[in-house]
C-alpha cells in the first residue's frame, strides 16, 4: 500500500504581527548569515573564515609573545595603534569579497523586489543591510583590538587602572569608526554594479588607485601635502593611529596634518559614504 | 457593496516624459480580480502604486482602506506579492526563503517556520521544500513565489503574470491553486495577466486596462451581459429586416446573412422583448429565418471592443489569445 499525503489545509494566522523594526532586525540577521556564509555552500565560507583568521592571528600572536617573552619585550611589539596595519589586508578582503555578495545578489536574484514589497522601504532596507554588514565587520575592526587590550591585561603587559578604560574606549572608538567606514565604502561601491565580481574588483581598484596615486604624487611629484585628504582609506588608517595618539610614519605628507583634522576627515568621509549609499538606493532601479 | 480592497480614482503616473497611467479609476471588490492588458499597458506600474513602491502623480488610491503612499509599510504587511520575474536566490532552500519573507511580513520565527512549511505543502512542494531553488524548474519556482506570497496570511495577494513560462499542465495546476486561494481560503487576489482565457477561467471580476486607462471594469457576468443580444440568421430580405429593427431603436450589426442585434439607446416598448421585435420584423417582411439564438460574448470580444478605437491589431490579438498571427 502506498503512502498518502493528506491535504494539510490552510489556516488563517491570527497571532502576533510585528512591525517595521522586526523586519529590519530579520533582514539584518539574514545579512549576517549571508556575510558569514552560513547555510550556504563551502565556497561562500572561505572569504569570511580567512578574514577572521587574518584579523585574529596577529592579536593571538602578540598576546602569546607578551605572555612568554615578558613585559619589556612586549612593550616593543606592535600594539593597538599599529593593529590597523595588521588587519588592513583582512579589511580589504572582507570588504571586497563579502560585502558585494550581501548586496548585489539581492538585485540579480530578484530579492530586492520582494524585500521592497514587504514592510521594508528603500531606507529601512539599506539600514538593515548596513547593520548586518557592520556587525560582521566589527569582528575584524573591533574584535581583535579589544581581544588584544584584554589579553595584554591578563598577561600583565597592558594598561592598568584608569588607563585601561582610556585605552579600551579608544579601541572601541577606532574599531567602530573603521567598521562604519569600510561598511559604507563597500556598500556604496557595491550599489553601482549588479555583478558581485565587478563590485569586488571596483572596491580593490578604488582603494589601490586612491592610496597609490596620492602616495606617488606627494612623495615623488612634490604635490601639496593636503592631497592626502583625497585618499579616504589612507585617512581612515591614519585616524586610527591618531586616536591612539600615534603617527603612522607611512607618508611624510601625513606627518604635518593635525590629528583633529585627520579624525574629522575620517568621520566626514564615513558620513559622506553612508549618505551616498542611502541616496544611491533611493534611485536604484528594481526589476519587477 | 462591501468595502473594496482597492479603490482608485483618476490615478496617473508618468516616468519622465512617458505617461504610463493617465486615468485609472476602479473599485476592486473581494474575490479574484483579473487585471487585464497587453504588455506595456501599465499593469505592473499599477501594482507598484498599490504596493506604495512608487508615488502617483495624481488621483486618489486606497488599498485595504489606507493610502499606500503614506501607509506603505502597514499595507505591505497585509499584502502578498509575486513578481513577474523568475529569478530567486539559487543557493537558498525554498523553505528558508518562504520563512524569511514571512518573518519580514511580521510573523515571529516559530510561526513563520510553520507557515512556510504549510504554504509549500499547499502549493505542492512539501516534499521539495528543502531543495535549493536553483535546482527547481520554472513551474516549481512559480509555486515557491506563490507560497511566499501567501505564507503570512495576507488579505490581498498581487500576482504578476503567475503562469508565465509554464507548460499547459503546470498552468492548469497554477490556476487551480489561485482559484483555491481566492475561493476557499478567502484571500482576495489581483491577478495581472495578458492572457484572456486564464482570467476568464478563474476571475470573478475583471479590470481591462489599455494605454494607461481603465477601459472596462466589473464582474465577468456584467461585462459579458453588457454585450448580450441576439444572433439572427436569415436566408432572404436581410436589408428590409435590418431597416425595421433599426427603426424601432435596436442596434444591428451585419455579417452577410447574420445579424447581431443589441438593445439601442431607446427603451423597448412595454411588454416587448427583443425576440418579439425580431420575429415580428421577420414575419412582416416574409423573410426566411434560419437561426435565432442568444448572442454570448467572450472576454476576448469585450477586450477587443474596449481596445478597437485605440488600435488593437492582429499582433495584439495573438498576444492576448495565444493564437498565431
Amino acid at each position: 500500500m502506498s503512502a498518502q499525503i493528506h491535504d494539510r489545509g490552510y489556516r488563517a494566522y491570527d497571532g502576533e504581527r510585528a512591525g517595521e523594526r522586526w523586519a529590519i532586525r530579520s533582514l539584518a540577521l539574514h545579512s549576517v548569515r549571508r556575510a558569514l556564509g552560513l547555510k550556504r555552500s563551502g565556497r561562500h565560507k572561505i572569504a569570511p573564515v580567512l578574514t577572521i583568521i587574518f584579523a585574529f592571528v596577529p592579536a593571538i600572536g602578540l598576546a602569546a609573545a607578551a605572555m612568554f617573552l615578558g613585559r619589556e619585550i612586549a612593550e616593543n611589539l606592535p600594539s593597538y595603534a599599529d593593529y590597523y596595519g595588521l588587519i588592513s589586508f583582512a579589511l580589504l578582503l572582507f570588504t571586497a569579497a563579502v560585502v558585494p555578495g550581501v548586496l548585489t545578489t539581492d538585485r540579480t536574484s530578484g530579492m530586492l523586489a520582494l524585500y521592497l514589497a514587504s514592510p521594508l522601504t528603500r531606507t529601512t532596507y539599506v539600514v538593515a543591510k548596513a547593520l548586518g554588514i557592520f556587525a560582521v565587520m566589527l569582528i575584524v575592526t573591533l574584535g581583535p583590538v579589544l581581544f588584544l587590550v584584554i589579553a595584554f591585561v591578563f598577561v600583565d603587559a597592558g594598561p592598568t587602572g584608569l588607563e585601561f578604560f582610556t585605552v579600551f574606549g579608544k579601541a572601541l572608538l577606532a574599531g567602530i569608526l573603521a567598521g562604519v567606514f569600510w561598511t559604507s565604502l563597500g556598500m556604496l561601491i557595491s550599489s553601482f554594479p549588479k555583478r558581485w565580481g565587478i563590485a569586488s574588483v571596483a572596491i580593490v581598484g578604488t582603494v589601490f588607485v586612491m592610496n597609490f596615486s596620492v602616495a606617488l604624487l606627494t612623495e615623488q611629484a612634490d604635490a601639496p601635502a593636503s592631497l592626502v585628504y583625497f585618499a579616504p582609506p589612507m585617512i581612515m588608517g591614519e585616524a586610527w593611529q591618531r586616536i591612539f595618539g600615534q603617527f603612522s610614519f607611512d607618508l611624510d605628507a601625513l606627518d604635518g596634518q593635525p590629528s583633529a583634522l585627520i579624525i574629522m576627515a575620517a568621520v566626514g568621509y564615513t558620513l559622506a559614504l553612508t549618505v551616498g549609499t542611502w541616496w544611491q538606493y533611493q534611485r536604484i532601479e528594481v526589476d519587477r | 457593496m462591501a468595502t473594496p480592497v482597492i479603490s482608485a480614482s483618476s490615478v496617473a503616473k508618468s516616468f519622465g516624459s512617458t505617461q504610463v497611467l493617465t486615468d485609472v479609476s476602479m473599485q476592486v471588490p473581494r474575490g479574484i480580480t483579473g487585471l487585464l492588458g497587453s504588455n506595456g499597458a501599465g499593469k505592473t506600474t499599477f501594482l507598484s502604486l498599490v504596493l506604495g513602491l512608487e508615488a502617483r502623480d495624481g488621483g486618489d488610491l486606497q488599498v485595504l482602506g489606507a493610502d499606500p503612499t503614506t501607509a506603505g509599510p502597514d499595507i505591505r504587511a497585509r499584502i502578498g506579492y509575486s513578481p513577474e520575474h523568475h529569478h530567486l536566490p539559487a543557493d537558498v532552500q525554498a523553505a528558508d526563503l518562504v520563512r524569511h519573507l514571512a518573518q519580514l511580513h511580521g510573523l515571529p520565527f516559530q510561526a513563520s517556520t510553520e507557515r512556510a512549511s504549510d504554504a509549500l505543502w499547499m502549493v505542492g512542494l512539501g516534499e521539495e521544500r528543502f531543495r535549493p531553488i536553483g535546482t527547481m524548474s520554472t513551474g516549481q519556482r512559480q509555486r515557491v513565489k506563490l507560497a511566499a506570497a501567501i505564507a503570512h496570511d495576507p488579505e490581498l495577494v498581487l500576482l504578476d503574470e503567475p503562469t508565465d513560462g509554464l507548460d499547459p499542465v503546470q498552468r492548469d495546476e497554477m490556476l487551480e491553486l489561485i482559484h483555491r486561494i481566492g475561493n476557499v481560503y478567502g484571500i482576495s487576489v489581483m491577478l495581472s495577466s495578458h492572457l484572456l482565457d486564464e482570467v476568464e477561467r478563474i476571475c470573478d471580476h475583471v479590470v481591462i486596462i489599455a494605454n494607461g486607462s481603465v477601459r472596462q471594469a466589473g464582474s465577468l457576468d456584467e461585462l459579458r451581459g453588457a454585450n448580450v443580444g441576439l444572433l439572427v440568421e436569415l436566408d432572404s430580405k436581410v436589408d428590409e429586416v435590418v431597416a425595421s429593427l433599426r427603426s424601432v431603436g435596436l442596434n444591428v450589426g451585419i455579417d452577410g446573412s447574420r445579424l447581431q442585434v443589441q438593445a439601442g439607446t431607446a427603451p423597448l416598448v412595454d411588454g416587448w422583448s427583443m425576440h418579439d421585435l425580431v420575429t415580428d420584423a421577420v414575419a412582416a417582411h416574409g423573410a426566411g429565418l434560419r437561426r435565432l439564438v442568444d448572442r454570448t460574448v467572450s472576454l476576448e470580444d469585450v477586450f477587443l471592443e474596449s481596445n478597437t478605437p485605440f488600435g488593437v491589431n492582429s499582433d495584439t490579438r495573438s498576444q492576448l489569445t495565444g493564437a498565431p498571427t
